[in-house]
């Protein structure tokens, strides 16, 4: 059985290929980020829907994402990063100090750094709407920088999520170098001359 | 957020109820079997144009109100539907009776006769039908694609007809005897008695841009059809 169908609930798996096999899919794309204040669970649904498999309500608030990223992956992304592009909450306009507000938001990363954000999907059925099968993640990492940028009339957040690879120390670019080598073993010269020797090294395999 | 409500000389002054439930899907092409998958999701909703009529005197200043306190996409416009085509009621009782078949006398009498003419042994006839509004037999959830209306008018909406519930405008799929199919998934869960509106449904819709009122503004338009892009919106409080 392909590993996709076994996230899903033994009832409902005839139900979900089917769905899938379809030329018409209804899927909704669903994001979390778990602020510390509050917990922030959207999808590009209108109408607000509650999932089979944690029972939380995803949507209310769906016109806040007003950007998703494009997934990418493959041996060449080491450290793959997310950015997500939030409106703010209308609510938020009608206060007068609501700019600040928004900073200190930002500003406040105890809020949200290094907590879990999640891209996902959900299947529906077509004819009754309502969810079919669990959600499946199309991108599970942690949030790390948050920025916010002020056009005329509005605000838009721009986040960034990281991959938990992300966070293991992989050396920037992707390349190991003879300094990233010391750092983690301060006896080992394997990797001296790699820059002197000005291209890729492969290391052996035999 | 407040909410602006159309006044009715203006909103007797539109040419048509142009409005079309519209939403985004997404394909990556036709495959080499040039067989096409499309996702999509409910993300519909209401789009519309307000083609209003010349205005004269001082229908041009609320005109320019509305405009003025709808500030630019920050208000919302309450607009109402003609419903034109199904049973509505619009206060006028003979009018009403006409459209469904009634003589003048069976309307001054208040009730119907057998098609013989005859009537009950007590003097009296079949009742006429109800005008009011109907009302929602049970609750319903959000996201709900079907419910059940009691009261005339509802039973017997056909096909198309659009309905409001808390300003959120539907459109009936398929209606058995009250039993309604309709479109979009309700927005907010209803209760049970609520009135579901058919005569003058109305929606609160957001101005497509921040100047779109303008045109009312511009010199010389009033005496020429003026066009307006506006989109449904969803804040409630």
């Amino acid at each position: 059985m392909i590993e996709f169908l076994k996230s899903q609930p033994a009832p409902q798996r005839a139900q979900v290929m089917d769905l899938l096999a379809r030329e018409a899919v209804q899927m909704s794309v669903m994001l979390h980020l778990d602020f510390a204040s509050e917990a922030l669970r959207l999808s590009n649904r209108n109408i607000p829907f509650t999932d089979l498999k944690w029972g939380h309500t995803w949507g209310a608030g769906g016109g806040l994402l007003v950007g998703l990223p494009e997934l990418s992956g493959g041996d060449d992304q080491l450290a793959p990063f997310r950015e997500y592009r939030l409106g703010i909450p209308n609510d938020w306009i009608d206060a007068e100090t609501w700019m600040a507000d928004l900073v200190e938001m930002v500003g406040d990363v105890g809020g949200y750094r290094g907590r879990d954000a999640g891209l996902y999907g959900q299947l529906f059925d077509s004819e009754s709407g309502q969810p079919v099968g669990h959600p499946f993640a199309f991108d599970i990492g942690i949030m790390d920088r948050m920025s916010v940028s002020f056009p005329r009339g509005g605000a838009i957040i721009s986040l960034t999520t990281e991959s938990f690879m992300a966070r293991k120390g992989v050396p920037v670019y992707g390349m190991q170098t003879y300094h990233d080598q010391k750092r983690r073993h301060p006896t080992d010269e394997g990797l001296q001359f790699v820059t002197e020797a000005g291209k890729l090294i492969t290391w052996t395999d035999w | 957020m407040a909410f602006i409500d159309l006044p009715a000389a203006l909103g007797d002054a539109r040419y048509n109820e142009n409005f079309w439930l519209f939403g985004e899907s997404a394909g990556a092409g036709p495959g080499l079997d040039g067989r096409e998958q499309v996702l999509f999701s409910e993300n519909r909703v209401w789009h519309g144009q307000i083609d209003l009529a010349p205005l004269f005197g001082d229908d041009i200043l609320r005109a320019r109100s509305v405009g003025t306190r709808l500030r630019g996409r920050v208000n919302l416009l309450r607009l109402p539907f003609y419903n034109l085509g199904t049973v509505t009621f619009d206060g006028n009782l003979e009018v009403f009776y006409s459209a469904l078949g009634y003589t003048p006398s069976e309307i001054a009498a208040g009730y119907s006769s057998f098609s013989d003419g005859t009537i009950f042994d007590d003097s009296s006839g079949f009742a006429l039908p109800d005008t009011s509004e109907p009302t929602l037999k049970f609750d319903v959830a959000a996201n709900a694609t079907a419910l059940i209306v009691e009261g005339f008018i509802g039973e017997n909406a056909c096909q198309g007809a659009r309905f409001s519930i808390n300003d959120f405008l539907y459109e009936v799929e398929e209606n058995a005897q009250g039993t309604i199919r309709f479109s979009p998934p309700l927005r907010t869960a209803a209760t049970a008695g609520q009135t579901v509106y058919f005569s003058k449904p109305s929606i609160l819709v957001r101005l497509k841009e921040d100047r779109s009122w303008k045109t009312f503004t511009e010199y010389g338009l009033y005496n020429s059809t003026m066009t307006v892009q506006v989109i449904e919106a969803f804040e409630r409080d």
